[in-house]
């Protein structure tokens, strides 16, 4: 027993080292994908470890509070604490909408004292806080006081910033800000009059430390004392999105005086306590104490950062076994190949007298040794990778990363490795075991036998129980889902390998060469190697499909944005509080150099009172929908996982928006509209004197299942609400047509009617303009529209400056790891064409023996290959491709919003992997001497 | 059956496709073999020799008849004891030897030990024994690419011994040798068969060799059209021959 497990192991050891190449492809196969398996999990723990260090740093201290905005239960509670003045009430208006800001006045911030000093917290708490000069509307729009900063000698300016007023003394509990050349907060920030800038205000203004700096809205200049990251001013970016987006400044608490028509107010309270022990009861206590705040602890936030760890990490584990499982294709290639080529060698072993089932347990300690080293290379590479990788992860979770070397994510990948090696190598092996001793008399003659469908079949059984094993281990999900998660994925990569074996039998088979040798010989190889191109091609597509769906989507929602804004008629959106003062704005806009155009909308809220379903003769008020709901049985939304009630409650809610309480656009229909329309028509300007007003629906889908369709006539309740209380008229409309949803920027959801067909005793609700102004002459604008009370110009762009960046922070970590497995594509490409030569040595040295050149040889086999990536690209970017057009078509989007250039490039990025795959591995074939070839292979 | 028979053959056929062709390899063969018989298989490309020798290895199974390997029926048996007999009764040596490229030639000696189910010898120790018994006591770590074609196929030879089989079958034995390693190999092929008393069987085209054989059967088409025993008398007179051609002292035509 002994003896035969050292044969085992000596000869397949010897047999690696025998065949280096082969070995080196096949080893390399296992490593990228316990590499990937070993870097993210230890990635994972990386951020774990980062987050739960920096809980108090992060938090700024034990607990957090802000005043929180109040539910309507909570409303009447919020009016008396305003009426007695522990809280202050900031009005807002945006496009029609108007809310609150709550912030605390100083007699709230003694009370939170006097709170503390008569508890049981006295002498073990203490607190800082910030002080709002500015709140997020006016951060968004560049506009209002303390968001924009102007360099005094170049006049320069920088808009949108945040701001943070603090105690530099004290603030941030837990840490130190250093600026930039290495000093702390505290030491600069002494004068009110000092400012530190965030290191992102650089890339607008060309700010030095000493520099003379005007803050809109304050008195005097403020003179630069720091510069600092933004890692070190802002504590969590994904929170504070427009601080590290835009940029951002700090201020001492006394600067306030500066700002004349800031009145003193409190916001951001961040507590510290002697003992984190006392955190827990500390932050229920202070909850109880002040209901209006939202607090969150350092349990809170360690809680949140497991949840997050432990997404990351099994999203981590999920994606290294997905790219273990393309790396597995490698093994199943390398172990037919070595099969293949020791037939002669099994046979005479056979003879000798090994059993069948030796035999396969011989080449299984092969796969099982290539297992282990491949693992032990992998978690080299891995903790190599997860360096490489820190860098990336570290822009995307705006944190340090502490590199570590752990032992769990190397234990995992290597387990995981080996399992997977030898799983997979099980089956080639099984066809060694059938291989006839008589070989031995004709091994010219010998055919390589295949394994019996039912062995085949039992093994591919036990593959998936042992996959299925590991993934309930990863998903932390019974077996049964994690069996049929795994079985779906295999029957899903099963009816793509015969996808591609078909598309490859039929590219080899009836594709022309069009005269050409190479181009021939090319598609005849892939033709004979069908089946291992198909599998190789598998690896391809997963890889090269997982990074498409991410890019092209990331890139298809950036498409949309810009065209959508490009659409909007200017790079500048200009909104107000009411009507009233649209005469005044357009005033501006008539008298402001660099203007080129402006679109005005306006529009109107209002209230369903009845519908009539002209086809039914169906009349329904506003009341009755609920029941009429119920009885027509919608099946909206498709595959809803709900109880029947809750379906009716959703479908309710979805209908309160496009229909029961929505915004109606009034337009001037000056020519006939151009919309593509589902049913009915456009408006043509005759209709803006129609008798019965029209309307134009927007496509939506509970309004398609209702049946809502030209001729049906709906009655609104024009709503206003006026300085001198509100009024409302009844118009009744009759339906012209449903319009298709069009993607484009604007506050109402696309249903219009003509301006005329409103009273001219009812002002519109929601004033907004886009104009088209020179970029010059937006501070100018910004400028002249601060004199109006409550009015915003906000520059387009920005909406996808935040979407691309959001975007970016998103997808960056996925594209990572399907970039990944792109790279275990590439060496399974790189396994297999090692392969390929190996087998096609006589060939290669027959065709030089002729007279062939060895670029020309090399050239062969990167067409063939370059040809296996193109349809690996074609396919896996198709796929994605498929997927989006089906989407856009779903949702309205026009199909150029789609990025066709990514994905072309995508297809070329695929076909560059494959040939420099191919080419690692068809250099040193394609230079063998071709007597030695001939002579002693 | 007689204790002496180590291979009884009676009326093998063997059939196969060849692409799309039938071939009838072998039509019918009956033969006996003895114990410590040397004998040669001559024949024409074609002739049904391999298949024959497939047959009596335990490599193939006939299309009909009955083929008994010291006195053990193995035309029908199944693939596990079929294995257990080629392991344990027939040894086995190449034309291009067949050793295990990985192995050392002691590991290559002692591997058949090492598969058997019913281990007579030590495997190393047994291994060293044969390999010094052909002259190779100073190569058993040498792995097969180190070593020359006639010690490569001395080491099958070794390796064909290794469970003291009643039969050695050899597939052109020397047909990847020059002359001298031919000597060599043949020599250690006599040795074997009248010291140890095994049983010789080769299949050869070279009719030097033929002519060291004790009994020579020539197939013709799947059958056999020939089959010479030879006297001691003859045997002497084609070994002086053989020693006068190998001093000189006699040449064939034409190498003059």
């Amino acid at each position: 027993m002994f003896n035969q497990l050292k044969f085992y192991l000596t000869h397949s050891l010897n047999d690696l080292n025998n065949n280096k190449r082969l070995t080196f492809f096949a080893l390399l196969s296992i490593a990228a994908g316990v590499a990937a398996i070993v870097s993210l999990q230890t990635l994972s723990l990386m951020i774990g470890d980062t987050l739960e260090q920096n809980l108090q740093v992060t938090n700024r201290g034990d607990v957090r509070a802000n005043v929180s905005t109040p539910s309507e239960d909570d409303e009447a509670l919020y009016t008396e604490l305003a009426e007695s003045g522990i809280i202050l009430e900031d009005e807002v208006s945006f496009f029609g909408q108007s809310g609150s800001i709550y912030t605390l006045s100083a007699e709230g911030v003694e009370a939170i004292q006097t709170w503390i000093d008569e508890s049981d917290y006295a002498g073990q708490a203490q607190f800082t806080y910030e002080t709002p000069i500015s709140n997020e509307l006016n951060v968004l729009f560049g506009s209002g006081i303390a968001t924009t900063i102007t360099l005094e000698e170049t006049g320069e300016q920088a808009p949108q910033l945040s701001s943070y007023v603090i105690d530099p003394a004290v603030y941030p509990y837990y840490s130190e800000i250093m600026t930039l050349d290495g000093q702390l907060l505290s030491d600069v920030l002494q004068a009110p009059n000092d400012i530190v800038i965030g290191e992102n205000v650089l890339d607008l203004l060309d700010i030095e430390v000493g520099d003379s700096v005007l803050v809109d809205g304050a008195s005097e200049p403020f003179i630069v004392r720091g510069i600092v990251s933004i890692e070190e001013g802002v504590s969590n970016p994904l929170e504070n999105i427009f601080a590290g987006l835009f940029g951002f400044y700090i201020l001492n608490h006394d600067a306030v005086s500066l700002f004349d028509t800031v009145e003193p107010s409190y916001e951001n309270f961040y507590f510290k306590l002697e003992s984190e022990t006392l955190t827990e009861d500390f932050e229920r206590d202070l909850a109880d104490a002040f209901p209006f705040f939202d607090t969150t602890s350092t349990i809170d936030l360690r809680a949140n950062n497991e949840t997050l760890v432990d997404q990351i990490s099994q999203l981590s584990t999920i994606m290294g076994l997905i790219s273990l499982l393309i790396g597995s294709i490698g093994i199943v290639n390398t172990m037919q190949v070595v099969v293949r080529r020791r037939m002669l060698e099994v046979a005479v072993l056979k003879t000798l007298g090994m059993q069948g089932e030796q035999v396969t347990l011989l080449f299984l300690t092969e796969a099982f040794l290539l297992g282990v080293i491949g693992s032990l290379i992998g978690i080299v590479l891995g903790w190599l990778g997860t360096f490489a990788i820190q860098g990336a992860a570290e822009s995307i979770f705006s944190t340090t990363l502490a590199f570590r070397i752990a032992l769990a994510p190397a234990l995992n990948g290597f387990i995981v490795g080996v399992i997977v090696a030898t799983v997979f190598g099980f089956l080639p092996t099984l066809a060694a075991a059938q291989v006839r001793p008589g070989t031995v008399i004709r091994p010219q003659d010998g055919v390589m036998p295949k394994a019996g469908r039912l062995q085949s079949l039992a093994v591919l059984v036990l593959i998936i129980l042992v996959i299925s094993v590991i993934a309930q281990t990863i998903l932390a999900s019974s077996f049964l889902f994690a069996l049929g998660v795994v079985a779906g994925a295999f029957l899903a990569a099963g009816i793509i390998y015969v996808i591609l074996w078909v598309l490859i039998w039929m590219i080899g088979r009836f594709f022309p060469s069009f005269g050409l040798v190479d181009l021939k010989v090319s598609l005849r190889q892939m033709l004979a190697s069908r089946g291992r191109g198909a599998s190789t091609l598998l690896a391809l597509v997963i890889g090269v499909f997982s990074l498409s769906t991410i890019t092209l989507f990331a890139d298809s929602i950036n498409n949309v944005l810009t065209e959508a804004l490009e659409g909007s008629g200017g790079n500048v959106l200009i909104s107000m509080q009411g009507y009233n003062q649209l005469d005044e704005v357009e005033a501006v806009l008539e008298n402001l150099d660099g203007v080129n155009d402006y679109t005005t909308t306006l529009g109107y809220q209002v209230e369903l009172v009845s519908w009539e379903d002209s086809e039914t003769g169906d009349v329904v008020s506003a009341e009755e929908f609920p029941a009429y709901l119920a009885s027509k049985e919608i099946d909206f939304p498709p595959f809803f996982d709900g109880t029947e009630e809750e379906r009716l409650e959703f479908q309710q809610e979805f209908l309160e928006t496009s229909m029961l309480n929505t915004s109606i656009e009034a337009r001037d229909i000056t020519e006939e509209g151009t919309s593509n329309m589902l049913s009915g028509r456009n408006l043509t300007p005759e209709d803006a004197n129609s008798g019965t007003p029209l309307i134009v629906f927007a496509e939506d889908p509970i309004l398609n299942e209702l049946g809502l369709s030209a001729g049906d006539k709906v009655t609104y309740n024009i709503v206003s609400q006026g300085l001198f209380g509100s009024s409302s008229e009844e118009i009744t409309f009759e339906v012209a047509g449903v319009a298709a949803a069009e993607i484009e920027f604007s506050f109402t959801n696309g249903t219009y009617a003509p301006a005329q067909a409103f009273p001219e005793s009812i002002d519109p609700t929601s004033v907004s303009i886009f104009a088209d102004i020179a970029d010059e002459q937006l501070p100018a604008l910004r400028r002249e529209l601060a004199d109006i009370n409550g009015v915003f110009a906000l520059e387009t762009a920005i909406f996808t400056r935040l979407i691309t960046s959001l975007i970016g922070t998103f997808t960056a970590f996925p594209s990572l790891v399907a970039a990944l497995g792109l790279i275990v594509g590439g060496v399974v490409i790189a396994n297999s064409v090692a392969l390929a030569t190996m087998e096609r040595r006589g060939e290669i040295a027959v065709m030089k023996a002729v007279g062939l050149q060895r670029e020309r040889v090399l050239g062969m086999l990167l067409l063939e290959n370059g040809i296996l990536g193109f349809i690996g690209g074609l396919i896996g970017v198709g796929i994605g491709l498929v997927a989006l057009v089906g989407l856009a078509t779903a949702s309205g989007v026009p199909l150029d919003a789609i990025p066709w250039l990514s994905a072309f490039l995508l297809m070329l990025l695929c076909v560059g992997v494959a040939i420099f795959a191919a080419m690692t591995s068809a250099w040193a074939a394609s230079g063998e001497k071709p007597l030695t070839v001939l002579r002693y292979e | 059956m007689s204790q002496d028979i180590v291979v009884h053959a009676k009326s093998l056929t063997k059939e196969f496709m060849s692409g799309e062709v039938e071939v009838q390899a072998l039509k019918g063969i009956s033969l006996e073999i003895r114990r410590g018989e040397f004998v040669g298989i001559i024949g024409p490309s074609g002739s049904g020799k391999s298949t024959l020798m497939g047959l009596i290895g335990g490599l193939d199974t006939p299309t009909s008849g009955t083929i008994a390997i010291d006195g053990v029926d193995i035309s029908m048996m199944k693939e596990r004891p079929l294995t257990r007999i080629r392991n344990e009764k027939i040894g086995f040596v190449f034309q291009s030897f067949n050793l295990i490229p990985t192995l050392t030639a002691l590991e290559n000696v002692a591997l058949p030990i090492q598969f058997s189910k019913n281990k007579q010898f030590n495997a190393t120790q047994r291994a060293k024994e044969l390999l010094d018994l052909f002259g190779l006591g100073e190569r058993m770590t040498h792995r097969p690419t180190q070593l020359s074609g006639g010690q490569q196929q001395r080491v099958a030879i070794a390796r064909a011994l290794a469970n003291n089989p009643a039969l050695l079958l050899g597939d052109e034995p020397t047909g990847n040798l020059d002359t001298k390693s031919s000597d060599v190999v043949m020599n250690a092929l006599r040795e074997v068969q009248s010291n140890m008393n095994t049983t010789v069987v080769l299949v050869t085209h070279d009719m030097d060799i033929a002519s060291q054989v004790d009994r020579l059967i020539t197939l013709v088409d799947g059958a056999i059209s020939q089959d010479d025993a030879r006297s001691t008398a003859q045997r002497q007179a084609v070994q002086t021959l053989r020693e006068k051609r190998q001093t000189g002292e006699l040449q064939r035509l034409g190498d003059s």
